[in-house]
């Protein structure tokens, strides 16, 4: 008998707290007024990947209507974090807004979680990214628009350089406050030069590389020049062939068809490597193993090199021409954008007219990264603090937006696709025409 | 015809039955039925979860996009070549294993849990592992030019990259097939091994006939179990695409998990991507039926 009862009551108490527990997690999120902490973590079932929530140094604080409020910024790369973290210092003491940071491991993970943050309530109220992929996003409305806050003074966007605002202003809307700009650039690794005796002249033509990477080839019996598979890549090689994806109305020029057909020209003749073969992250891991001589990069490449090979000098050099184009690549764009959704949007704008306004981002821009601040006022400070990238501010001028079909992943992984199966099928005869073509009738655009 | 005898539960019973089943299903149907039968209806929808506002009826819509698209056709492709392949060599291979660990033979117990380890490390740890073994000049690269394979980098081409799937998955996952191969096996009686040695069969006969039919219904329950798992395979396929897009090198490791994950979340077509799972819980049910069809015509 005590056995029965014994039974019925551990029945009933595992099906009440699975009851509760259930109850738990069909709630909805707790109501505006509480300040969002780790409870920001994706809900439970939801395909996320692993997410580090960070907190800034907090000081309780009180913002005007008394109630104490907590703004999470989303972003992917550390360095990102860093420069953003010192530049929101002191917010809790002069706005009483308190910062979080909500890490995500990778670019994939971070748009391809934001998303499903957003539809489940627990996305970050700010993200910070750059103008590659930000069209699909705003296609789907995820970003808050900005303008009213500009219009009536809240944000100034006063000395923003011209390219970097048109990218974040569309159709007269305002969806990003840039901050920051990182132009494409031919990167070599200097020591390798020197070492293998290839003299004074860099290239600045495609045709120059292929001539040193057959060179490299010969005496050294390694492929030169590694490219990433990836649409940063590629659209930067298309571009400074003149060509360019012009939101899908361009997809089959032939100066496209030109590049991709030269890249997969250089790597059959074994002229380029892929971090992917050599069970590389990416190029910079590559550049860093000295595994290749050159790649397209940015000025993210200063700060890993500092960190991981200091005594390795590198020279940033102009996208070489290819074809009848004049070189030059893309330009990333970074900006702070408010998303959809969130709890706080006036307290949003005050926060990002806070670093905005002030010298503090663009500093932080330029102290913690080495990057360009998207303020021409801070040119000469950038010019001044990292004389290794200064003429990075001068390759801007010739930089071309990325451009892409607003689409912009499923485009850029039909990309990848059709020249990973170009390249690794050793039996392929698809050629750069071919795949703009298909390119163009899949996300092609009037 | 015999009727089965019906038993009679006390109400205590019954109710005790209730309390401990109920947990149990109240989560089967939080967890799948409704999200199963939501993503049935999203599936004839044109839907994204950022803007459900403008969700569409769009009745078989999906389902005909599905089956002219090249790319859900080559993940289908290569779900059921990666399923009939993966479900042979776990069966055969876990089979051989359990017979080979549940004979007489010394530190059994050791080589027992060696074989089960890969089955609870990090399906992502293992696939990056193997990664570097099946890289050009690798060791497992090198291995496998004996039998005339080209030295590679395996995840690279697309023409190895779906036997390395699934040679990192067979390899993590026979420990677990081989526990229910050797939980078989010891249900047999030593009786009919001994029965059959007097009579002169030799070892590979009592495998024969008195083995392999008895263990008859774990084998079910492998090849069930095996093509069920084998059809969501997933982490594999994320840790070798890195930094490329899902499936890759070119699609070649695509799977219909993968489309579906991919136009769901990257590509924000929840409907779309709910059609491909309607599609794969169509194939999994289909085939799970014709199993147990089988069985029992086998029986």
């Amino acid at each position: 008998m005590k056995r029965k009862i014994a039974k019925k009551i551990t029945g009933l108490l595992i099906c009440t707290s699975m009851l509760a527990g259930l109850t738990a997690c069909g709630s909805q999120p707790a109501a505006d007024t509480t300040p969002a902490t780790d409870d920001t973590a994706p809900a439970a079932g939801e395909e996320t990947a692993e997410i580090e929530t960070e907190e800034t140094a907090v000081v309780e604080a009180n913002n005007d209507t008394g109630e104490d409020i907590t703004l999470t910024i989303g972003v992917w790369a550390d360095d990102e974090s860093r420069r953003l973290e010192k530049a929101f210092e002191g917010i809790e003491d002069d706005l009483g807004i308190q910062i979080e940071f909500l890490k995500y491991p990778s670019d994939s993970d971070f748009w391809d979680n934001i998303p499903a943050q957003i539809a489940a309530g627990t996305a970050p109220d700010i993200i910070s990214c750059t103008n590659e992929h930000y069209l699909q996003y705003i296609d789907q409305g995820l970003f808050e628009p900005l303008t009213e806050y500009v219009d009536s003074g809240v944000i100034s966007l006063d000395g923003t350089w011209a390219k970097a605002m048109d990218a974040w202003q569309i159709d007269d809307i305002v969806y990003g406050i840039p901050y920051a700009l990182n132009p494409g650039v031919f990167i070599v690794n200097n020591n390798m030069w020197e070492e293998f005796g290839l003299g004074d002249a860099y290239p600045t033509t495609w045709d120059e590389v292929i001539d040193i990477c057959k060179k490299v080839k010969d005496e050294h019996d390694m492929a030169a020049w590694c490219v990433n598979i990836q649409e940063y890549h590629l659209t930067n090689i298309a571009l400074s062939f003149g060509g360019g994806w012009d939101f899908g109305k361009n997809i089959s020029a032939k100066e496209n068809a030109e590049a991709l057909q030269f890249l997969i020209d250089s790597y059959k003749e074994g002229y380029i490597v892929t971090p992917t073969e050599l069970g590389l992250g990416g190029d910079m891991d590559v550049m860093i193993q000295q595994s290749a001589l050159f790649s397209t990069g940015g000025a993210w490449y200063q700060g890993g090199f500092a960190a991981e090979a200091p005594d390795i000098e590198l020279k940033y050099l102009p996208i070489p021409k290819g074809g009848s184009g004049t070189g030059g690549g893309t330009c990333h764009s970074a900006a702070l954008v408010a998303l959809k959704n969130s709890q706080h949007p006036d307290e949003v704008a005050k926060a990002i007219s806070y670093v905005a306004e002030g010298s503090k981002l663009y500093e932080a821009v330029v102290d913690v990264t080495e990057v360009i601040p998207a303020s021409e006022a801070y040119f000469d400070y950038y010019k001044e603090k990292v004389p290794a990238l200064t003429k990075l501010v001068d390759y801007l001028d010739n930089t071309t937006p990325f451009s892409y079909p607003t689409q912009s992943k499923k485009f850029a992984d039909s990309l990848i696709n059709l020249m990973q199966e170009t390249m690794f099928d050793e039996s392929s005869t698809i050629t750069g025409q071919d795949i703009v073509d298909q390119l163009s009738g899949e996300y092609g655009a009037e | 015809m015999h009727k089965k005898p019906k038993v009679k539960y006390k109400r205590a019973e019954v109710l005790t039955a209730v309390c401990f089943l109920l947990p149990a299903v109240l989560i089967w149907i939080y967890w799948f039925f409704i999200p199963a039968v939501k993503s049935m209806r999203l599936s004839f929808y044109e839907y994204s979860f950022i803007t459900p506002e403008r969700a569409r009826f769009v009745g078989l819509e999906n389902f005909k996009r599905l089956f002219t698209d090249d790319a859900f056709l080559k993940a289908l492709q290569h779900t059921f070549l990666m399923v009939a392949v993966v479900v042979v060599l776990i069966a055969v291979i876990a089979f051989l294993i359990a017979v080979l660990l549940d004979g007489k033979i010394r530190g059994k117990t050791f080589f027992r849990t060696v074989y089960y380890m890969p089955y609870v490390i990090s399906s992502v740890a293992v696939s990056i592992f193997f990664m570097y073994f099946f890289i050009k000049d690798g060791i497992g690269t090198k291995l496998f030019t004996l039998f005339g394979l080209d030295n590679t980098t395996w995840f690279t081409s697309t023409k190895y990259a779906l036997p390395l799937i699934i040679i990192i998955y067979v390899w993590q996952q026979i420990g677990f097939y081989m526990i229910l191969y050797i939980s078989g096996l010891q249900n047999i009686s030593a009786e009919l091994y001994e029965a059959a040695r007097i009579d002169g069969a030799n070892r590979a006969q009592s495998i024969w006939y008195i083995t392999l039919p008895l263990v008859k219904p774990t084998t079910y329950l492998v090849v069930t179990l095996g093509m069920i798992n084998a059809f969501q395979i997933f982490d594999q396929i994320a840790a070798i695409s890195k930094q490329s897009p899902l499936g890759s090198p070119a699609g070649a490791t695509s799977t219909v998990v993968t489309f579906l994950y991919q136009q769901s979340f990257s590509y924000m077509d929840m409907g779309y991507g709910s059609a491909a799972a309607m599609v794969l819980l169509g194939i999994i049910f289909l085939l799970s039926l014709l199993r147990t069809f089988i069985s029992r015509e086998g029986d």
